[in-house]
């Protein structure tokens, strides 16, 4: 045992003799050398993790100096690893900037990165000469100088490790969770948006047309979206804060950022209900789907739907059958009361884990569709998408036709959906430019079914984004 | 031991120190020149340890030039051994 380490320990010194060499031999074609890596006390210098943080450290260490320096860049960079760690040289040219400003950048950022003190980075000048600040680095464990506490072993070797590789954990944990909620977010904000921008669709607004609406436009679509944005990242950040097992009490709280994109839509469009429906529908999927990701690791959509199941467990009960005859109940709450549990709407979805999604239009997009749609071409998507939302259109009892229609004219729209797709698929386009022209014109608007589309596109790219192991 | 040529042991990476040994005429005796970053905090042990070394290894005139960052006193034994044994020439690298 004693022996291993002994070779251990000579193989690391002599990995650094090595390097110091490497070093001094760039140095001599006449540039200033900036050397990163991380102090890791204790055996391996490097692993799996340590890989892989050194990584994540190189970006960050990159980004902040080509945003200091955005012309003065390196002209050379060299990465490897030895018994000593990984390490990355940057070379500079001596005529383009000066070593002592180098060393002063790669204190701020010493400073200012979060895990500073467990990186690096060393600055030689050209001549060779080690430029050093005078100040020493705090240990990691507490307040003394770090060279202090390992010359009289304050704190044992494992301890000091340990402390590190928690944190290295930690930030990358960290930084895994922003990530996942940037990417949910902007997947939320592209499928809305490619919803929209499908065109012709039957009596919904689009981009040639605004279907059979008079009060919205595609402008005020745009406007709306944008307004809900930022609201759907509120989502997201609370679904990664979100704590215990039970998310059926997590409700309350994504209902108020619900709200609160209500409002916003309503100063966008000059109060028209451009999204109320996709907002619920967003909003849920979007906390489920990041509770998903953190507890499998990665997306699936059959559990997106129990967790949705969840969340939304008794919601007819308690928001619709309850609701009585009261004023100003919502659309969905009147197509309650007239038309029963065919007419619970996109909170029947939620309840039921949104089988028109899961079982009709996300199965049929899945069959022909291979790719993200975000690499998808506007010709591509539309040929891919109308299909999807016929489909959707073909089973679901959409209460925007409800509750201005009636159920008469939901059943032709679900029969008429159901023959367009049949002959859709056979090149026939006829059937579909037909019921664009009779739903515009009997100002039919098949919503709910829009807002679904727009969950499947989510669902659908949420399967390819998350796959098992999207982050490494 | 017999020093013959100027030899170099050692980095400039931190917990390491770079040692150099230049031999000097017989009955100069040691010259150290000692350079470290806990230098206010453990430059004396630095200097005690360097010079039991010699003794150990029977060095008694050389010219010895120390730019420590902050080894641990094994590294600093390590380092010295190597570049007294490469200016014997009995060794080159670090294990053999």
């Amino acid at each position: 045992m004693e022996e291993i380490k002994e070779i251990e320990i000579a193989t690391l010194l002599d990995a650094r003799e090595k390097r110091q060499e490497l070093k001094q031999s760039l140095i001599q074609e006449g540039y200033h050398l900036i050397s990163l890596q991380l102090n890791i006390p204790g055996l391996p210098k490097t692993n799996k993790l340590i890989t892989t943080l050194f990584r994540q450290v190189t970006e960050e260490f990159e980004r902040f100096f080509a945003s200091h320096l955005p012309v003065k860049l390196w002209t050379k960079r060299i990465e490897g690893v030895d018994a000593s760690g990984d390490y990355r040289l940057y070379l500079f040219d001596l005529n383009l900037i000066d070593s002592t400003d180098l060393k002063e950048l790669t204190e701020q950022f010493e400073g200012e990165f979060t895990l500073g003190r467990l990186v690096d980075l060393d600055v030689f000048d050209a001549s060779g000469h080690f430029i050093s600040s005078g100040k020493a680095k705090k240990c990691f464990l507490c307040e003394k100088p770090a060279n202090v506490c390992r010359q009289i072993a304050t704190h044992p070797i494992e301890e000091v490790r340990q402390a590190m590789l928690n944190a290295m954990e930690q930030y990358m944990e960290d930084q895994k969770l922003s990530k996942l909620s940037d990417i949910v977010s902007s997947l939320v904000t592209e499928a809305l948006l490619q919803e929209v921008s499908l065109s012709p669709k039957p009596g919904l607004v689009c981009r040639l047309s605004n279907g059979a609406h008079t009060d919205m436009d595609y402008a005020s679509f745009v406007a709306s979206i944008s307004a809900i944005s930022p609201y759907i990242n509120k989502v997201a950040q609370y679904a990664i804060r979100f704590k215990g097992k039970d998310v059926s009490v997590a409700l309350p709280a994504i209902r108020q950022i619900g709200l609160q994109m209500e409002m916003a839509m309503n100063k966008a469009t000059k109060g028209v209900n451009t999204h109320k429906g996709a907002i619920f529908l967003m909003s849920i999927c979007t906390f489920a789907i990041i509770r998903v990701v953190i507890k499998q690791g990665y997306f699936k959509a059959n559990k997106l739907s129990s967790v949705i199941q969840q969340l939304c467990r008794g919601m007819i009960q308690r928001e619709l059958c309850g609701a009585g005859q009261k004023q100003d109940l919502s659309h969905g709450q009147v197509c309650f009361n007239k038309y029963g549990l065919q007419g619970t709407g996109a909170r029947g979805e939620a309840e039921q884990g949104l089988p028109s999604v899961m079982h009709h239009a996300l199965p049929y997009l899945q069959r022909h569709a291979d790719q993200l749609l975000s690499h998808s071409s506007d010709k591509e998507l539309n040929d891919l998408l109308i299909p999807v939302l016929l489909k959707i259109m073909s089973v679901n009892n959409d209460t925007n036709i409800l509750f201005r229609h009636d159920k008469l004219v939901l059943e032709q729209v679900k029969k008429k959906a159901s023959a367009a797709i049949r002959v859709l698929n056979e090149g026939d386009e006829g059937p579909y430019k037909e019921l664009v022209d009779w739903c515009n014109n009997n100002r039919i608007s098949p919503g709910g079914s829009a807002d679904l589309l727009a969950v499947t596109i989510l669902i659908y790219n949420c399967q390819k984004v998350f796959a098992e192991e999207w982050y490494d | 031991m017999n020093l013959k040529v100027k030899a170099q042991a050692g980095s400039f990476e931190s917990s390491d120190v770079l040692i150099m040994i230049e031999p000097v005429e017989s009955g100069s005796g040691r010259i150290i020149e000692l350079k470290s970053i806990v230098m206010q905090q453990f430059g004396d042990d630095l200097l005690a340890q360097i010079h039991a070394d010699l003794d150990n290894f029977d060095v008694r005139d050389v010219r010895v030039i120390v730019n420590d960052k902050g080894a641990l006193p094994p590294t600093v034994s390590a380092r010295l051994e190597t570049a007294l044994k490469r200016s014997a020439q009995v060794q080159s690298g670090t294990l053999s």
